[in-house]
C-alpha cells in the first residue's frame, strides 16, 4: 500500500471514530464545562489532538475511552490557559437554557438545572457512569481516583441532586452513608 | 444485607443486582419500592444528561464526497458556470458560503495584531519553507476542522488591513470564484494541492494579496 493510500485510509478511520464518537464527546465536554461554546473547542482541540496522535490508538474498541480522557485533558488545558472567569450558576443555566430546555418535560429541565448545581467533583463521575457505562474501576482511573473515593462521590453526587430537585440547596452534603432506615 | 447497604449499592452502582442484592430485595417490599424509584430516576438521569448535540463547528458532513475534478471536456463550462452562479446567487451551500460561515464563528482570529512565532506557524503549515515566507505577518493559525477535513487557517497581515487564509487540500475548484457575504469579500483560487480561499472584512479587494498568498503557498 503505498503513502497515499494509508493515508486515505487512516482519515478514513478517523472519520468513522469521530462520527461515532463525537455526540459522546461533546456530552461529556458539555457537562465538564457547563457551557456550548466551550465544549465545541474542547471538542475541536480534541480531535485535532486524537488525528496527530492517532498512530498511538492500537485497539479502535478503546478509542472512546482513549477521546474522552484527551477531552478531560483539555477542557483542563483550556482553563488553565485561558484562566475562564468562575462564574454564577444562574447565569451558567440562563446562558444555556437552549440546551438544558426539554419542552413539555418540566421535570426533565428541573434535572438538568440540578446536574447544572452539582459541584464538578461529583458531576464528573456521575456522567461517566450514568452517561457513558464506565464502571467505577474505569472512572477511578479516569479521573485518578481509588475505587472508594469515586463510590463515595456518586452516592454523594445523587443525594445532592435529589436535595437539589426537593428545593434544599443549603443543605450539607451527606457523608458517605445512608441514614438507618 | 440491610435495607442500608443495599440502598448504598444502588445509590453507588445502579447496575444489575448481585446474588445478595436479589435476595434482600426479593425479601424486602419496602427497598422493592424504593428500586423502583431509583431505577425511575436513573433512566431519567441518562436523558437528561443525553443533551442535543449541536452540528459540528465547519465539520459536518464528514462523509461529505470530496469534490471531484469535472471531466475534462465539462470542465472550463463548469467552471464559468459555477464561478457565475456562486457570484450571482451565492447559496448557502457552495464552499464559499461554508468558508464566510467557518470565519464567521472564529471572531476572534482578526483580534490578534501581534505575529505569531514561526514554531506556531510551522506547526500548523507542516512546511517551515513557506512558513518562512510569512514570518512577521501571519497574526493568527490554527488548524481547523473544515467539511470533514484538517485545514490551516492563518490571518495575515499587511499594509492595507488583516486578510484570512483557508488552505483546502481537499477542495478542487476549476478556477477563481469571487463571493461577497456577510460583510466579507473573498476569493477561492485553485492552489497547487486543492484551493485557497482568502477573504477581508469590508470593501478590501483582496484578489492581490490572494495571488501573492498563492504564489508563496506553491513554493
Amino acid at each position: 500500500m503505498n503513502r497515499a493510500s494509508d493515508g486515505n485510509e487512516r482519515r478514513r478511520r478517523f472519520d468513522a471514530l469521530c462520527a461515532a464518537l463525537r455526540p459522546d464527546l461533546f456530552r461529556f465536554a458539555f457537562w465538564l464545562s457547563r457551557d456550548r461554546a466551550v465544549a465545541d473547542d474542547v471538542v475541536q482541540e480534541t480531535l485535532l489532538r486524537a488525528w496527530r496522535a492517532m498512530d498511538e490508538l492500537r485497539d479502535e474498541k478503546a478509542a472512546r475511552q482513549w477521546l474522552l480522557t484527551i477531552v478531560r485533558r483539555e477542557h483542563a488545558r483550556l482553563y488553565e490557559r485561558k484562566r475562564l472567569p468562575t462564574v454564577d450558576v444562574d447565569a451558567l443555566i440562563e446562558r444555556e437554557e437552549p440546551l438544558l430546555a426539554a419542552p413539555d418535560d418540566i421535570e426533565m429541565q428541573d434535572l438538568r438545572r440540578a446536574l447544572f448545581q452539582l459541584e464538578d467533583g461529583y458531576r464528573e463521575p456521575l456522567v461517566l457512569q450514568a452517561l457513558m457505562g464506565y464502571s467505577t474501576e474505569e472512572i477511578a482511573r479516569h479521573m485518578g481516583l481509588k475505587a472508594g473515593a469515586v463510590l463515595t462521590r456518586l452516592f454523594r453526587a445523587r443525594h445532592r441532586l435529589r436535595q437539589i430537585l426537593a428545593g434544599d440547596t443549603n443543605a450539607p452534603l451527606p457523608a458517605a452513608r445512608l441514614e438507618s432506615t | 444485607m440491610n435495607c442500608l447497604d443495599y440502598r448504598r449499592c444502588i445509590e453507588t452502582e445502579p447496575g444489575p443486582l448481585t446474588p445478595e442484592m436479589q435476595v434482600h430485595v426479593q425479601g424486602c417490599a419496602a427497598c422493592t419500592a424504593w428500586s423502583e424509584e431509583a431505577q425511575a430516576f436513573e433512566a431519567r438521569l441518562k436523558q437528561a444528561l443525553a443533551v442535543d448535540v449541536p452540528p459540528a463547528r465547519a465539520l459536518p458532513p464528514l462523509y461529505a464526497l470530496p469534490a471531484r475534478r469535472f471531466a475534462l471536456a465539462a470542465g472550463i463550462l463548469a467552471a464559468v458556470a459555477v464561478a457565475t452562479l456562486a457570484w450571482l446567487s451565492f447559496p448557502r451551500d457552495t464552499l464559499a458560503a461554508e468558508v464566510v460561515a467557518h470565519v464567521e464563528e472564529e471572531p476572534q482570529s482578526w483580534a490578534a495584531h501581534t505575529a505569531i512565532t514561526t514554531t506556531t506557524l510551522d506547526e500548523v503549515l507542516e512546511r517551515p519553507k513557506v512558513s518562512a515566507q510569512f514570518a512577521d505577518s501571519v497574526s493568527y493559525a490554527r488548524t481547523c476542522w473544515f467539511r470533514g477535513h484538517l485545514v490551516p487557517h492563518l490571518v495575515v497581515r499587511d499594509e492595507h488591513g488583516a486578510v484570512t487564509v483557508l488552505i483546502l487540500g481537499d477542495e478542487q475548484v476549476s478556477g477563481k470564484v469571487s463571493f461577497s457575504e456577510h460583510g466579507m469579500r473573498g476569493v477561492i483560487l485553485p492552489a497547487a494541492h486543492g484551493s485557497i480561499a482568502v477573504l477581508a472584512r469590508g470593501d478590501r479587494q483582496v484578489d492581490a494579496v490572494a495571488e501573492k498568498i498563492r504564489e508563496a503557498l506553491g513554493s
